[in-house]
């Protein structure tokens, strides 16, 4: 039981990090991509959050970034292995590109966490990588909205990306 | 009861029940993201085969199209009444 | 961890065919992260290898159907604007 438990909490930390790195270095908070981001990230600022913080996750809601990009990945290797990785890319791809992104973001991310997975594979099965990413969204967008835009505020502002 | 289907199960409950409280249309649009998320995971976990992971990448799309969408509509409609007044 | 040399090499085949059949394109060099155009690496390599796991997945691997991949993938990124363009929500 306790083995699980920190595999889980292994599995979510490297999920964190993926996609909050990959989304911030391709310049989610920097702008809105569609008018509903800009709505989302005004909203989160009057509740007492950062604006940047808000339009990265008014972009997460409206586009399939890096963070669909990871559980896709994680899916798709429960699935199918390693192969199936490289499919997620392809279908993240044509997803951003239905909603009005230029896709840098879901595919790279997508393929930044196969390999992340890839590499972990010898002691965390895929299905807590699942499991980590429904843990990390959560912490993003279901926690706390105005310490979490806080976060990512301060984050994209250490990475030089805002 | 595995403990990964366990903990998105809870998470999913808590998502849901934030979404029926929170009173900002534009603000349950972030839960309803994460609820997606946890469909997408459930689908995989309950058929676990390819055509399940294509079954949870189309709805999580799906979803995020009619998301966006919607969110959209929130952005246009804030327009239109600001010229209103 | 056993690596698969055989798989590495026909991914590999599809990737290189499709970067110079790209060159013989002309697409751009530079990737421009606000453009939808393609360019000679994003969405080349990326459709190149998700069509070879398709292709490994549905009917095995051999040498000629790498390439036609790589030749499809090539022609798909280079008019991607045309097929999948940005939304313009009707206005």
């Amino acid at each position: 039981m306790e083995i699980e438990v920190i595999k889980l909490i292994i599995a979510s930390i490297i999920c964190w990090i993926n996609f909050v790195v990959v989304d911030t270095y391709f310049g989610l908070p920097k702008k809105p991509g569609v008018s509903g981001a800009e709505v989302i990230g005004k909203k989160i600022e009057k509740i007492g959050g950062n604006i940047n913080g808000g339009y990265f996750m008014g972009n997460i809601v409206c586009s399939p970034d890096a963070s669909a990009g990871t559980l896709m990945a994680a899916i798709f290797y429960y699935a199918m292995g390693f192969e199936g990785g490289l499919i997620a890319a392809l279908l993240i791809f044509i997803g951003n590109r239905l909603c009005n992104d230029p896709g840098y973001a879901g595919t790279i991310g997508t393929i930044t966490a196969t390999i992340l997975i890839y590499l972990c594979s010898g002691f965390i099965e895929p299905q807590y990588f699942i499991a980590g990413m429904v843990i990390a969204i959560f912490t993003i967008q279901g926690f706390h909205h105005a310490y979490a835009s806080k976060l990512l505020g301060s984050i994209a502002k250490k990475m030089g990306r805002i | 009861m595995d403990i990964v289907i366990l903990t998105i199960g809870t998470i999913m409950v808590i998502v849901g029940l934030r979404i029926f409280l929170t009173r900002s249309r534009a603000l349950k649009l972030p839960y309803v993201c994460c609820l997606n998320f946890c469909m997408a995971a459930l689908i995989v976990l309950y058929i676990k085969s390819p055509m399940g992971a294509l079954t949870a990448v189309v709805y999580f799309i799906s979803s995020t199209i009619s998301s966006n969408a919607i969110a959209h509509t929130i952005g246009e409609m804030k327009k239109i009444e600001k010229t209103m007044k | 961890m056993n690596v698969p040399y055989t798989l590495i090499y026909f991914y590999g085949i599809s990737i290189i065919s499709s970067i110079i059949i790209g060159i013989l394109l002309k697409m751009p060099l530079k990737p421009n992260t606000n453009s939808f155009e393609g360019n000679i690496l994003f969405p080349t390599v990326f459709v190149a290898l998700g069509l070879t796991a398709i292709a490994e997945f549905l009917f095995g691997l051999d040498i000629i159907l790498c390439v036609i991949i790589g030749v499809f993938s090539a022609l798909f990124s280079k008019y991607i604007n045309r097929i999948f363009p940005g939304v313009d929500y009707g206005n």
